[in-house]
């Protein structure tokens, strides 16, 4: 049945199964109440032999002697038109032996209700061996028993009736037949009626089944229409999900599959382009130098000019080699390869070496104890200062101000300058990558500065943070690095 | 020797460019943003700005647009930029032509150099009536209903050769060869934005226009007068 559909063979399994069901139904109601119809008949055979029995019986006690239905005083028996009587040598040859009697002796009748004639149409019914019940048990002279057969579409009432002792028959045997076209048989229309009731049922069951199957298989096509869509790019689509049954359940797991699927495509999309704009802003930021240089590289050729040019080549490079390195670092901590290595150094001296070293260092004043030790990557430390201290002489404006301090067990450099401050615009993406306070270059600044900056704290376990003068960059640190930071769960090696 | 206004506001670059281009001849002016650039322009006395798109403040594209007002001195864009549409930008606000960084130098003065000779007369001096439109060749004028129409010398040259050819067609490319002097990598976008604003200056109705007129999938051809 692969090429039906769920929908058909549900309905198509619940018709058979009530089909199956009416059938059995019918059958075993029929069978039953054809095994009582012939009780019944039998029943009612035995009994219409009674009498006539009784009858004989009486008559035999009476009449010694007699061996005709005549000398029994019973030439006719009244109530029955078809009686003939006797009918010796045209019916049953008894078996002696197995009657035990005279067969001779034995005078039977036969009857028929209504007009047929038992002799003529059923004589194999009055066979010896069909008259199985015959047995002579009691043989007491009036004594009398009935028993019933079935012969063919005939139920045959024997009666059977000893003789009076005399002279007379040993016995008298008298049977009486129902036809059972005489008697009105209830099975066919009981057949009829079941049938008639079983289609009912039948024709029921079709809508209901049909119905079943609509309302296991239509959610089931509606998921998979909305599933087919999902497969086809269109994430929009959501399945109205009612109740709480398996159905349900599917649905609320495509559901969430499709709105994972959502997330999980806007974030490819949002890190492709971060991605796209990433590599854009490198080329971007390569070819101001670049140009740059290419203008140099000719006037170089030119004595007159070679001196000058010369001089304008080495911050080009420089250039060219802060923006390599940072693009390096970058792409060292993207790839999760940054090493943290930390050792015990004096923060202050370490503030106080960076600022020797920033090109400015007049326009600069450190503040805070003369002595503050701690663990850390010191190399890393030293980056995040000089590119804060770099962003504020750039970006901001002298004097600088650089704040240490300790407390409750954190250490904090504050990098505060009397510039602007950062663009109200800018202060969430002030430490993404080649973002700049206004949309030109600024001399040696690649841009990325802070975003490394802000990296770096990440990986010493601390933040960097822009105070809400937006003038005032803080890196907080724990100053107990007794449990160094476990850098192996956010990169896997 | 010409005059060379550059706006650059990266020092490092402004220095080796107009290092690079006095060598070759040109008087070089550097201004660090588009303000300062305009202040220096009203002085007078330039052939032709270089213009970075980059600039803090103002940027090119609406320095640009300030000259323009103006001035139709010949404007050459500098983009460190390639996208698309930073080009089309810069073209609409009145930029006679483009150079994406890095440039070399020769590239730079030869731009220079093909803007420059725009302005210098054509040959054959003779004037051609448009309709209410007055081209004078040999003056290097144009005229409508007697009112002088102000061209940049890039547009000018584009109408005179135009004009020389009316009535046949010319495509983008022959354009860009004889007003751009690109040899083969010009770009035709050039070409389309001169004319759209040189529509806008002689045609009676620009947005449909009569004069000169787009040959789908060719270039452009000036009606017979």
């Amino acid at each position: 049945m692969k090429w039906l559909g769920l929908r058909w063979r549900i309905t198509l399994a619940l018709i058979a199964m009530v089909i199956a069901a009416c059938g059995a139904l019918t059958l075993t109601t029929t069978q039953w109440a054809a095994d009582q119809f012939t009780a019944q008949l039998e029943q009612m055979a035995e009994t219409a032999v009674t009498p006539n029995v009784e009858e004989v019986a009486s008559a035999a006690a009476s009449h010694p002697a007699a061996a005709t239905l005549d000398q029994l005083g019973l030439g006719r028996l009244t109530d029955v038109y078809s009686l003939d009587a006797p009918m010796q040598g045209f019916v049953i040859p008894l078996d002696p032996v197995s009657a035990g009697v005279r067969q001779s002796l034995v005078h039977q009748f036969a009857f028929m209700s209504g007009s047929r004639d038992l002799i003529r149409e059923a004589p194999q019914c009055l066979a010896s061996q069909r008259v199985k019940g015959f047995v002579a048990s009691d043989w007491k002279p009036g004594s009398a028993s009935t028993w019933s057969e079935v012969c063919g579409d005939y139920l045959l009432g024997f009666g059977f009736a000893a003789g009076g002792g005399g002279s007379g028959a040993d016995a008298w045997l008298v049977v009486r037949a129902l036809h059972r076209g005489d008697v009105h048989d209830p099975v066919p229309d009981l057949r009829a009626t079941l049938l008639t009731y079983s289609a009912l049922i039948v024709a029921a069951s079709i809508l209901v089944a049909a119905a079943l199957a609509t309302t296991v298989a239509r959610p089931l096509t509606r998921t998979t229409a909305m599933a087919e869509a999902v497969a086809n790019g269109n994430l929009d689509v959501r399945l109205s999900v009612r109740g709480r049954d398996e159905v349900a359940r599917l649905g609320t797991a495509v559901n969430t599959m499709a709105d994972r699927l959502t997330t999980q495509i806007a974030d490819l999309e949002h890190a492709n382009q971060t991605q796209r704009r990433f590599v854009s802003d490198v080329a971007h930021e390569l070819r101001t130098p670049t140009a740059a240089l290419l203008a140099s590289a000719e006037t170089l050729e030119n004595p007159a000019t070679r001196d000058e040019a010369a001089t304008l080549v080495a911050p080009q490079l420089r250039r060219l080699a802060a923006l390599t390195e940072d693009l390096l670092e970058i792409s060292r901590m993207d790839a999760g390869r940054a090493e943290v290595v930390p050792n015990e150094i004096d923060l202050v001296d370490l503030v106080a070496e960076v600022v020797a070293a920033c090109g400015a260092p007049d326009a600069v004043t450190v503040d805070g104890p003369t002595q503050l030790t701690l663990s850390v990557d010191a190399a890393r430390l030293r980056m995040i200062v000089r590119n804060l201290l770099a962003n504020a002489l750039q970006h901001g404006k002298a004097p600088v101000t650089v704040t240490v301090s300790s407390a409750d067990g954190k250490v904090t450099v504050a990098v505060h300058d009397e510039g602007p401050g950062v663009p109200v615009a800018l202060m969430d993406r002030v430490f993404d990558r080649f973002v700049r306070g206004d949309n030109s270059r600024h001399g040696a600044s690649s841009g990325l500065g802070l975003a490394i900056a802000s990296e770096n704290a990440r990986l010493l376990g601390g933040t960097l943070d822009l105070d809400g003068d937006r003038r005032t960059f803080t890196l907080t640190l724990q100053q107990e690095l007794d449990s160094p930071e476990d850098h192996s769960g956010d990169f896997p090696q | 020797m010409t005059r060379v206004l550059m706006v650059e506001d990266d020092p490092g670059l402004a220095e080796s460019l107009s290092l690079a281009l006095s060598s070759l001849g040109h008087e070089m002016v550097v201004a660090e943003d588009g303000p300062s650039g305009l202040t220096k322009l009203a002085a007078g006395g330039f052939d032709v700005v270089l213009l970075d798109v980059m600039l803090p403040g103002i940027d090119g594209f609406e320095t640009a647009r300030r000259v323009r007002a103006s001035s139709l001195v010949p404007i050459i864009m500098l983009t460190a930029r390639s996208d698309p549409i930073d080009i089309v930008a810069g073209l609409e606000c009145g930029a006679d032509d483009y150079v994406t960084k890095p440039a070399e130098p020769r590239v730079l003065d030869a731009r220079i150099k093909a803007v420059l000779r725009r302005s210098t007369p054509a040959p054959e001096g003779d004037q051609l009536r448009f309709g209410a439109l007055r081209i004078d060749r040999a003056a290097m004028a144009v005229t409508r209903d007697g009112e002088p129409v102000p061209l940049t010398p890039t547009e000018l040259r584009l109408l005179v050769e135009l004009a020389g050819h009316a009535g046949q067609v010319l495509s983008r490319h022959q354009l860009l060869q004889r007003v751009w002097d690109y040899g083969y990598a010009g770009d035709s976008r050039l070409v389309d934005a001169v004319v759209q604003r040189l529509r806008a200056k002689v045609e009676p109705a620009p947005s449909r226009p009569s004069v000169i007129v787009t040959v789908r999938g060719i270039g452009y051809r000036m009606e017979r007068p």
